[in-house]
Parts: structure tokens; sequence; C-alpha cells
């Protein structure tokens, strides 16, 4: 199976503080990845090394077999990242916003401005489309970032927290988009503190604590290999509570 | 003794704190010692000289006060009452809307009345503060003349700072209910700079374009209004206020009176439309609009350009200040380029020459907050597939061609009249094109939501690049006044000096790296 994302030896430190330790990870093509950790324990800076958004201080984050350091051009390409916090204009309209983003990622008119229009309409965004973002609501905002990142049809999406400051209904549409365009072969990778929401929608799980890869696998494996937890939020909590947790790591800390 | 919580006294208080921070108390507290001293050895000192030495000064202030000095009251009292006025819209906007705590503030058990009283009263103290800084070195040595009755400057212009405060509110919350909360904010914004700018320009520009003659003719017209009787007389109940300020009882009364009435009346007025939804109205969106969707075009310099130009026009505030400021300079050129031998202007190409690269280069600023420091989205650009020099040059060219267009009309009435046009194009193109790359290799990423009149210019408070603009406003300046007047040496060494500077910069940019973010 082909990798859409590899991490090799992917390592940061903030002055004294090592935010990401040497992390090793594969991730496959056409999978929901959950990446989950405890604040701060380095899950955005991964994300932000892998989306060419920070610069590692050693090892690199391979997109679809584009090195992120290397050829960062053809490694962004395919890669649509989605922080937390969305990345908008207060000051654009919904259709100005994705036809800039368009722009940046040459994607021609012909095919962006249809999509573009079905995104606003799937994600009942339709509407409010002569509005500025700035008058929008969170979640108004995070659907918006959302239509952005598809607009430029990419093979790999990172999302950060995609359905904080969500209602129940938008959260349910955010998720089926998200399952419809892995099962179309693509690949989503995404933080959340919601831990069901992981244990019901990625097909793999990688924990990460204090910069390092501590757990990956299936949920499955995962709790085969806790024998205790029943859920994800008591695996969880039991791996990161207990500082390291070498048994549950997956051999090459990879998903292969 | 402790204050009640949910007081009045422990609201203002609570107040009072936050203006304290947001002046960064400490540096205040030891500006403030400081200034105090000096003033203080000032006052001994003119003091001395004066119980020794003018006696004749002495005997003539201690004359009759109100006969001597009510003219300069009065002008102290209105133009203190304009600027109190534009001081408190501003701080208004923040107080009834920005700080959005008044949701927090309303859902407490506190009355609204209460929590309104405190605000109003905050602002006006601070103002009241403020003009206590002017006035103590005046007020404090005419007491040591004997002059105690001028310690009644200290109520009437507080009573002048709730009189201006309450207006100012009023008229804040008027705009928010006739335009919408947003609209209100900008215009609002826009009025207090205005009013000041225009106050200026008003103030000056008679004595610049008018002779002495013409002066005296206009005199002569309105003279009957200052005549006894007459509506603008000294004893006119328009002027209560102002003598106030010398402690006439009567007055002093009036104008407590009117101050307290007023801000009853606006705090009666503020709890009832604010129970009546204003507070609603502050956060309520603007009537939607449907066009039909425009075609997409999605070439990267296309909608790079057109993005930077729809954030520029969507951001009147900013945009209005830079013209605002403009308006600052007009009294400044005359100057400059009146012939005081001859009392005749400069041609106008040289006039032209003079004041573009000034006008360029306020307006490079006012664009270049927007587009380079302003950019709301710096990750979304970091993740595109295209190298960020290109970004940057492109928001450069994004500032520079609609200031450049500015350049046209004028080089073609310059072409008109015959006058040389050249000049004018390459010093203007040239000085904003320096400015922008200034600021392009120095700026610092700043919340153009948050941004404040008093950062506006140099938002991120960096010393260097504040110095480096000032000597490029005046390099500029001096450039543009040698080359309209021909001096060509002049020009060279003026050139010389400011490739110096801009080296400076890059330098700068070398060794800091890029801080925007793309």
């Amino acid at each position: 199976m082909a990798i859409a994302l590899q991490l090799v030896s992917l390592s940061k430190q903030f002055g004294a503080h090592q935010a990401v330790n040497t992390l090793n990870l594969e991730i496959p093509t056409g999978m929901l990845y959950a990446f989950l950790g405890p604040n701060g324990a380095g899950k955005t800076t991964t994300l932000r090394m892998v989306a060419g958004l920070l610069k590692p201080d050693a090892g690199d984050a391979i997109v679809l077999g584009q090195s992120m350091t290397r050829s960062p051009k053809a490694a962004k390409q395919h890669l649509a990242y989605l922080p937390d916090e969305p990345m908008l204009y207060s000051k654009l309209r919904p259709l100005e916003y994705l036809e800039f983003v368009a722009g940046l990622w040459n994607i021609a008119a012909r095919h962006a401005q249809p999509l573009a229009e079905e995104l606003l309409q799937q994600l009942g965004l339709w509407e409010v489309r002569g509005d500025f973002c700035e008058t929008f609501s969170r979640g108004m905002k995070q659907k918006l970032a959302l239509a952005g990142a598809l607009i430029h049809a990419p093979q790999l999406m990172i999302l950060d927290e995609p359905l904080s400051g969500l209602d129940v209904a938008a959260a349910r549409l955010v998720k089926n988009i998200l399952l419809d365009y892995v099962s179309r072969g693509n690949t989503v990778i995404l933080t959340t503190h919601i831990m069901e929401i992981a244990q019901q929608m990625a097909q793999r799980i990688g924990i990460i604590n204090h910069g390092q890869l501590i757990a990956e696998g299936t949920f499955s494996e995962l709790q085969a290999r806790s024998g205790e937890g029943e859920t994800l939020e008591s695996i969880f909590l039991e791996l990161v509570q207990s500082g390291t947790a070498t048994d549950f790591q997956v051999e090459g800390q990879g998903a292969k | 003794m402790p204050i009640k919580q949910g007081s009045l006294p422990w609201l203002l208080r609570h107040e009072l704190r936050l203006w304290w921070r947001m002046l960064r108390g400490k540096w205040v507290l030891v500006g403030t010692i400081l200034f105090c001293s000096v003033l203080l050895l000032l006052l001994l000192g003119v003091w001395l000289f004066a119980v020794t030495q003018l006696t004749e000064a002495r005997s003539w202030v201690l004359g009759d006060l109100r006969s001597q000095f009510l003219w300069p009251a009065i002008w102290i009292w209105w133009g203190g009452f304009l600027y109190a006025f534009v001081q408190a819209l501003g701080q208004s906007v923040v107080v009834l809307g920005d700080r959005n705590d008044l949701d927090l503030l309303i859902a407490s058990p506190i009355s609204s009345k209460v929590i309104f009283s405190s605000r109003l009263l905050s602002v006006a103290i601070e103002l009241f503060i403020g003009f206590c800084g002017f006035l103590i070195l005046p007020i404090g040595l005419g007491v040591l003349f004997g002059l105690l009755r001028l310690l009644g400057v200290f109520p009437a212009l507080f009573c002048l700072c709730l009189m201006a405060t309450s207006l100012a509110m009023l008229v804040m919350l008027w705009f928010v209910r006739w335009l919408g909360a947003k609209r209100a904010r900008l215009v609002v914004q826009v009025l207090a700079t205005a009013l000041f700018a225009l106050l200026f320009l008003a103030s000056q520009l008679p004595s610049l374009l008018l002779d002495t003659a013409q002066m005296q003719a206009i005199a002569q017209q309105v003279a009957f209004l200052f005549q006894p009787g007459g509506l603008l007389s000294a004893e006119s109940w328009l002027w209560l206020p102002a003598r106030a300020m010398f402690f006439e009882p009567g007055a002093l009364v009036f104008t407590g009176l009117i101050s307290l009435g007023s801000v009853w009346l606006t705090v009666e007025v503020l709890h009832q439309t604010f129970i009546g939804g204003t507070q609603e109205s502050l956060t309520a969106k603007a009537p939607r609009s449907h066009r039909a969707p425009r075609p997409f075009n999605t070439n990267l310099n296309r909608v790079v350009l057109l993005k930077e130009w729809r954030m520029i026009w969507r951001n009147p505030y900013i945009i209005s200040q830079v013209v605002i400021s403009i308006i600052f300079f007009i009294p400044l050129m005359f100057l400059l380029l009146r012939d005081d031998a001859t009392n005749q202007f400069a041609s106008l190409g040289a006039i032209a020459t003079t004041a573009s690269p000034l006008i360029g280069m306020s307006l490079v600023a006012g664009l270049a907050l927007i587009c380079l420091s302003g950019e709301e989205a710096p990750d979304l650009l970091r993740s595109a597939p295209v190298r960020g020099p290109r970004f940057r040059y492109l928001k450069l060219l994004a500032i520079l061609l609609p200031i450049w267009s500015l350049a046209v009309p004028i080089a073609i009435l310059l072409m008109v009249q015959g006058e040389p046009w050249l000049p004018m194009v390459l010093v203007f193109g040239a000085a904003t094109t320096y400015h922008a790359l200034l600021r392009l290799w120095n700026a610092r990423p700043v919340a153009l939501a948050n941004i404040s009149l008093q950062k506006r210019q140099n938002p991120s408070r960096d010393v260097v690049l504040g110095m480096l603009e000032f000597v490029s406003y005046f390099g500029w300046l001096g450039l543009g006044h040698q080359t309209g007047q021909g001096h060509g040496e002049a020009v060279v060494g003026l050139a010389i000096a400011l490739a110096g500077v801009l080296a400076i910069a890059y330098w700068r940019s070398r060794a800091l790296g890029s801080t925007l973010g793309f």
C-alpha cells in the first residue's frame, strides 16, 4: 500500500523544551488516522512541520513521496492543512475566499467554481455567501475553512481539531464528508480531544506524549495490548498517565 | 475603608484599574513623579522671579481677573470641550463596544445604571487627569501669584469632562441605532480623528491664506456679535461654563447642574436602550446581499492582487486615518513653499514634487499595515505550494499600484499647466517604492481588528523601524524640495544618504529574518 505520510526522525525543540522528539511514523493512503495526545504533547507542532509551516530541527516529513524539507512546493501540492483556528479573511466573502485558495493551488477556474458552489451548498453556507467571514459563527468559519481545504482536492488532509465549535448537525455533516473523502482513496489525519470521535471514525490511532509516539495501531490492537481499557478514553488515560508505554509501541512505530 | 462590592466606587475602581494597566501603570507613575518634580521646581523658580522682579506685572495680573482672562478662558473651555468630546468618542467605542465585557456586567446583579455611571465617570476622570497634566503649571503659577480663584479651573474642567463624555456617549449610541454597531464604530472612529484634523486645518489656513487686511475686514463684519448685549458678548450665558473657571459661584453652580443633568440623562438613556436591545445590535449582522456569483479567475497574480485590494477597500478606517494624517501636512506644505520675501507660493511643479512623496509615503504606511502586517492567514499562504517571496512582492505591488495611479492625474495637471512633470513622477515613484521596501523588510504582524489609533503608524512599537521611517520621511521631503528647486548637488547628497538608510533596513531584515509569517 502506498504511503501518504512518512515521518523520519522528526524533531523540534523550542528553547529547552523538546516539543517533538525523533518521531517516526508511516501512514498508508486511504485511511483516517487519529493523532491523539494531551495538551502540549506535540501534536500541533508535528502537524505544522508536516504542513511545511514549521521547519524541523532534524528529520523530515515525506508527503506522498515528496520531502517537505527538500521539495516543499511538490509536497504541498497535494496537501491541505486545517488548523484549529480557521485561516480565513474577515473581509472576504465565502466565494471570494474559495477563489483565492483555488488560485494559491493553481486550480483552473472551470473546476474550482462549480466545486466551490457545491461545497458551500453541501456545508450549508450557500445562504450566507454574500456575508463577510467576520460575521460568521465559529462553526461556520470551521466549515468554510474545510471547504477551502477541499477546493484543491488534496490527497492528504491534515485537520487539527476539525469538529470543535460545530453543532451536532454540522459535526455529523463534517464527519460524513471526511469519511466519504477517505472512501475515495484519500487520507485524513486529524487530532481531537473527543475520544469517541477517534474511536468511531479512525482506522488507526497514534498517541503522542512529550513529543514521542507512545502507542500506535487500530483500536482493537490498542485494546488488546492494554488488556484493561474498554474504551479508547480509558486506554488513552492509562497510557498518558503512566508516562512511558513501550509495551504499546508497534514495531517500528508505524502503521504498516 | 473597604469599598462595598458591586457599588459605584467599586466598579469605578475596576474601570480605572483597567485604564491604568492599559497605560502600563508603573512607567506612567515614574513619568508622572518626574514630571511633577520638574514642574514644582519650575513653579518655585518662576514665583521667586515674579515676586522679586515683576512687581508691575504682578499688580496687572492681580487686577480684575475676569476682564483680563475671560476670552482666553472661553477659548480654553471650548477648545477643551471639543478635545474632550473627540477623546470621549473614541473611548465610548471601547467601553460600550470593543471591550466586550458589558454582557458579563449586565448579567450580574449590579444595576445597569451603576454600570453605565461607572463607565461614564471613568472616561470623564481619565480625561480630567489628562487635562490636569497640562494645566497644573499655569494654574499653580496663578495660585502662587495670589490668584486663588483660578482653583475654580479644576471643578469647571471636571464638569466639562462630564458633559463632553455624556455627549460623546449619546452620539455613539445614536450612531449605533441609526447605522448599526459596525458602521457606528467606524463612523465614530473616523469622526474622532477628522474633527481634530479639520479643526487644525481650519485654525491654520486663514492665517496662511488671508492677509492682515482681509482678516481685519472679516473681524469688523462680526464685531457686532461681541458688543455688550450681543450673542457672544462677555456677559453672554454661553460663556457661563468658562466663567466657572474663575470660581464665580453662579457660573459654577450652573455648570455643575448642567453636567450632572447630562450625566443623569446619559445613564438613563444608556440603561433604557441597552435593556431595549442595543447590546444585541452591537453584534447584529448587516443585511445580506445575494448577488449572482462572479465568474472565477484563479490566476495566482490576479487572486493575490484582488484579495489585497478587497482588504484595502473594505478597511476604510485605516485608509481614512491615513488621509486624515495627510491633512495635517497641508499647513506644513504652505509654510515650506511660501517665499517670505515675496509672500508668493512656489510653482505648482515645485509644490507637487515636494508634497507628493510625503503623501505617497503616508499612504504606503497605511496600505502596508493592511497588506503586510495585517495578513490574517499567514499559515494559509505558507501551506500553499508557492514560494514566500512571490507573495511578498505581489503584496508590494498591490500596495504600490493604487498609489502610483494617484500620480497620474497630478502629472497630467502639471503637463496641462506647462510645468515639469517628470521630476514629480520620478520622486513620487522612488519615494513610495522606498517606503514600501522599508515596511516589507522590517514590518511585524499585527491584528488589524484590535489596532488602535496610537499604534497605527508603527504597530509593533519597533523603534528601529520608526527611526528608519522618520529619516525616510524627512529625507524624501528634502529630496523632493531640492528637486523642485533644481538643486542637483543636494539631490545627489540626499539620495546617497537615503540609499544608506535603505541598506541598513535591508541588512537588518537579513539579520532578523522575515517575521511576517509568510
